[in-house]
């Protein structure tokens, strides 16, 4: 029966890894801990997998994720605050002479603006956004993966559009008067 | 409908989540508001900013292998591309270290390729869910190639493939990761294998590889300067038949049975 479940896993849950990873990605403070996080995710669900009756194995998978980041965040932090609430450490992108891109730096000054200013949105705008524009949920699914009534995913969803749209047009300003990259 | 009522489902209408009939609604005010129309657009700003970024953090290849070994999977045949892939990532990575750029630089294009294949599959999707898989419906590719001119400023490989198994269904034009696009459909069983094909531009040496997103095979692979990815819902060893197939076709099919 173990070959079945493997099997199962396989076919089902594997391909939502990358889902897994990215999600934990902007849940935690350091890739480290993403992987980690993801790995246990994983792991939880094969363990659980006779559980799942079927339906969207995705969202099966990345509630498993955000409960696994939570639960390690309250480990991992004395103060008891919950996890995000400061801006995830997230790579930064500095521009790459190597890039095969013409116009390299500029896109690499985009993203990595775009990148600050999603990690330092506060973590439940952050999840809501990353389940959103990364992951592609419906409300719904977001509703069941978070927890929260589809009203709080709405509002939640335009809060961190609109504190989004603000960082992005204040970073550029900054970048203009700092003289461009 | 006015601006106060409008505002608060202006995101969901930006989403595709109203109902019909509020969608309606809001279109209509959006249409004669210049304030809300913004807003709508300010929504899908950001989106497009997501999704044409490199901000998609994929699964790290230690990642994967460590996921596999604790639940107990064997290393997978067909990942050989990915391997050859992560070696060579491997051997850049070091290069990299000697011009004091970092290891990030390969983590972070593993994370484009990966969005990249994203770009795909997902237009293929679209094209299923919207029933828009084709707009020439012929499994003549005498048909089909010669469809393309005007509607694409390039000329796009079809092939016959219907004595390896895959027999053409049609055409249509679409756009991915920025590209005009050719978008062939064949059959493949009872799924479908859509390829796109666009020129590459100069200086850009193109995708290849392989990946599985969303239980959806992508292959991606470059020829002459042509960017070719094929992507199905079908079994993986059925997409890499399809690509050996269109590999090693050339344009007009052989008369002979080939052995596959």
């Amino acid at each position: 029966m173990q070959d079945d479940r493997t099997a199962r896993f396989e076919r089902l849950v594997m391909p939502h890894l990358d889902a897994a990873y990215n999600l934990a990605r902007w849940l935690t403070r350091r890739p480290q801990d993403a992987e980690d996080v993801a790995h246990d995710a994983m792991v939880r669900a094969f363990a659980a997998l006779e559980q799942f009756r079927g339906g969207d194995a995705r969202c099966w998978l990345l509630q498993i994720v955000r409960n696994c980041a939570y639960t390690s965040g309250r480990r991992n932090r004395r103060g008891g605050e919950p996890i995000g609430d400061e801006a995830a450490e997230l790579p930064g992108r500095e521009p790459d002479p190597a890039e095969q891109f013409a116009d390299a730096d500029e896109r690499a000054g985009e993203a990595a603006r775009l990148h600050a200013a999603i990690a330092a949105l506060p973590g439940e705008f952050r999840e809501t956004l990353v389940l959103r524009e990364m992951e592609g949920l419906s409300y719904q699914e977001i509703s069941q993966v978070v927890g929260v009534p589809i009203g709080t995913v709405m509002s939640r969803l335009a809060r961190a559009r609109g504190r989004l749209v603000e960082a992005l047009r204040r970073r550029e300003a900054d970048g203009v008067r700092g003289g461009g990259r | 409908m006015n601006c106060q009522e409008t505002e608060p489902l202006l995101g969901a209408y930006a989403d595709g989540e109203l109902d019909l009939i509020r969608s309606l609604d809001v279109e209509r005010h959006v249409e004669e508001c210049a304030a809300c129309a913004a807003a709508a657009e300010s929504v899908r700003t950001v989106r497009r900013a997501i999704a044409s970024s490199d901000v998609y953090a994929a699964a790290p290849p230690r990642l994967v292998e460590r996921v596999r070994e604790s639940v107990g999977l064997q290393k997978p045949v067909v990942r050989r591309p990915s391997r050859r892939l992560w070696s060579m990532a491997m051997a850049a990575a070091v290069s990299l270290f000697a011009l004091g750029v970092g290891w990030q630089m390969v983590a972070e294009r593993s994370a484009a390729r990966t969005a990249f294949a994203h770009a795909v599959v997902a237009a293929h999707v679209r094209s299923m869910m919207t029933d828009h898989l084709i707009d020439v419906a012929s499994s003549d590719r005498h048909t089909v190639k010669p469809w393309f001119a005007g509607r694409l400023n390039f000329s796009p490989e079809v092939k016959d493939l219907a004595g390896r198994g895959f027999p053409l269904i049609g055409g249509r034009v679409d756009y991915v990761d920025d590209h005009p696009a050719a978008a062939l459909s064949y059959r493949a069983g009872a799924h479908t294998v859509a390829l796109f094909e666009w020129p590459l531009g100069g200086g850009t040496s193109g995708v290849t590889g392989a990946w599985t997103d969303r239980g959806y095979h992508v292959r991606c692979w470059t020829v002459d300067r042509m960017q070719f990815c094929a992507t199905s819902d079908a079994q993986e060893e059925a997409l890499r038949s399809f690509v050996e197939a269109f590999g090693s076709m050339t344009a007009a099919p052989a008369t002979t049975n080939q052995s596959p």
